[in-house]
């Protein structure tokens, strides 16, 4: 059955750049420098969403 | 199918609520897939989906050779993309969906899924005070 509460991301704020893996628990397990770096990392761990890392998620404006 | 808004830091002290979904890309050309999924961000005024060349190149996609596309942000800046159909999976459906490559978007926005490829395949209901995305075939 589906969470339907807002997903915080748990230990997030500490990473500013690069890519996250968030568990289904909404915490960050892995942490990569670029994309395939986290990819790898992820590799075999299940039920994982992988998300760019930053402190501020504001500002986006739609483009095209 | 419904998915929960993700809340994300909006600078040191505030947090914004964004319409983030996990998806998975793979590249029929390559047979490469992502055994995790992706958070895309749904927003309804981009006329396509858009990718960063990262996971494109992650993917296998070649850009040698592409006709370049151009876009216009709504800064009025001009940036290229480059175009490659890529199977998107959403929840339990997969399908061939147009991509739009490039190394200029949002860092914070690299998958961006848009009216075409997107939104032409699913009604998608947004309810910000629940927090809750639903999205039906």
């Amino acid at each position: 059955m589906i969470n339907k509460t807002p997903r915080h991301i748990i230990g997030l704020k500490k990473y500013h750049s690069g890519w996250v893996a968030i568990s289904e628990s909404n915490r960050v397990v892995a942490h990569g420098k670029n994309f395939t770096d986290i990819a790898t990392k992820v590799k075999n761990k299940p039920n994982i969403t992988v998300l760019p890392a930053s402190f501020n998620y504001f500002g986006f404006v739609t483009s095209s | 199918m419904e998915y929960p808004y993700f809340e994300l830091p909006a600078g040191p002290e505030e947090l914004i609520f964004k319409p983030i979904i996990p998806i998975r890309l793979s590249y029929r050309k390559t047979h490469k897939v992502t055994n995790f999924t992706l958070g895309a961000l749904l927003d309804t005024g981009a006329d396509v989906c858009f990718c960063d060349d990262n996971i494109g190149a992650w993917l296998g996609v070649n850009p040698k050779g592409k006709k370049k596309h151009q876009f216009t942000a709504a800064n009025n800046q001009i940036f290229e993309t480059y175009r490659e159909t890529i199977t998107l999976h959403v929840g339990d459906m997969h399908y061939q969906c147009p991509f739009f490559f490039s190394n200029t978007l949002p860092k914070n926005s690299p998958l961006i899924l848009g009216t075409k490829g997107f939104f032409d395949h699913f009604t998608v209901n947004f309810d910000l005070p629940k927090k809750l995305i639903t999205i039906d075939t």
